[in-house]
């Protein structure tokens, strides 16, 4: 198992530095924009993922909603924890590109401002998580997720209905838009390269968070135990 | 490579290499308590 893990591990690696290769060497440089266009092929994957772990995450809360296993939450957990990291390499890539094409870090257009409320609702998520300690916390996450996850879509076709500064779709983007085979290349690889890192963290956070249901459970069980022992009834029971 | 795409890519692996190593220090705190809870269950155990 260790060694089977220790493969997919570099294999992983391998598809990221091969990604790397491609985005920095082997795709052509943008005529207008020049080398920093090469921030495009860890921007637009980086987004592309975060939506997906944002759809995993709306799927978990249903499912969580309906069965009520704690197997659903973990995963609705860790699904919006690292769709989080992915959606913040997002928000700081975007600036990093605009600067010297836009000539400024942020302008509160549909993209920018939607991807950014987007960010702030599964941040929000994480921390109702984390500081919330009633038993319903879960049920609230859940509910919050299923409402958060109607921005995925606002964020998307915003482009598509609202007149953003954002560049407009240059795949699926109707007439007009299409991409080099070279750029297409690099793009598709270095997604699905992070598609394969986010779905190595995604199993290390569901399981961490698995251990901390279980460990949770144990001490629940230990303070019952110790409770019904400091229990007058309890003590008479146990003479008997 | 200019200095903002260099900014890019090294700002994105350092936040998944921090993302890394909260998760690895999640998996030590959660190990620590549960080995505690087990040798807390055990002497509890001994002493009845």
């Amino acid at each position: 198992m260790k060694v089977k893990r220790t493969v997919l591990g570099l294999a992983v690696f391998a598809l990221l530095a091969y990604g790397y290769y491609l985005a920095m060497y082997a795709a052509p440089t943008e005529a207008t924009m020049g080398d920093v266009q090469r921030i495009f092929y860890y921007h637009v994957p980086s987004a592309w993922t975060a939506f997906l772990c944002f759809l995993a995450n709306f799927m978990a809360s249903i499912v969580y909603l309906v069965k009520r296993g704690q197997r659903a939450d973990a995963f609705a957990v860790a699904s919006a924890e690292v769709g989080v990291v992915f959606c913040t390499v997002v928000l700081v890539t975007g600036p990093l590109w605009a600067r010297p094409v836009w000539g400024i870090w942020w302008t509160w257009d549909a993209r920018l401002t939607s991807t950014l409320i987007l960010w702030l609702i599964y941040v929000s998520y994480l921390l109702l998580r984390k500081f919330s300690t009633g038993g319903q916390t879960p049920v609230l996450a859940a509910a919050l997720a299923i409402f958060g996850f109607v921005d995925v879509p606002i964020v998307y076709f915003s482009i598509r209905y609202f007149r953003t500064q954002h560049p407009q779709p240059v795949i699926g983007g109707g007439e007009g838009s299409a991409l080099d085979p070279a750029m297409a290349k690099a793009l598709l690889v270095n997604w699905v390269a992070f598609m394969a890192f986010a779905a190595i963290l995604l199993t290390l956070r569901y399981r961490l968070e698995r251990l901390r249901q279980r460990a949770e459970e144990a001490h629940i069980l230990k303070a019952e135990r110790a409770d019904a022992e400091s229990t007058p009834g309890a003590e008479i029971g146990r003479i008997r | 490579m200019g200095k903002f795409l260099f900014a890019a890519y090294a700002i994105t692996w350092l936040i998944h290499l921090s993302y890394v190593c909260i998760l690895g220090r999640g998996y030590k705190r959660i190990h620590a308590e549960m080995n505690e809870h087990r040798s807390g269950s055990s002497s509890d155990e001994s002493a009845h």
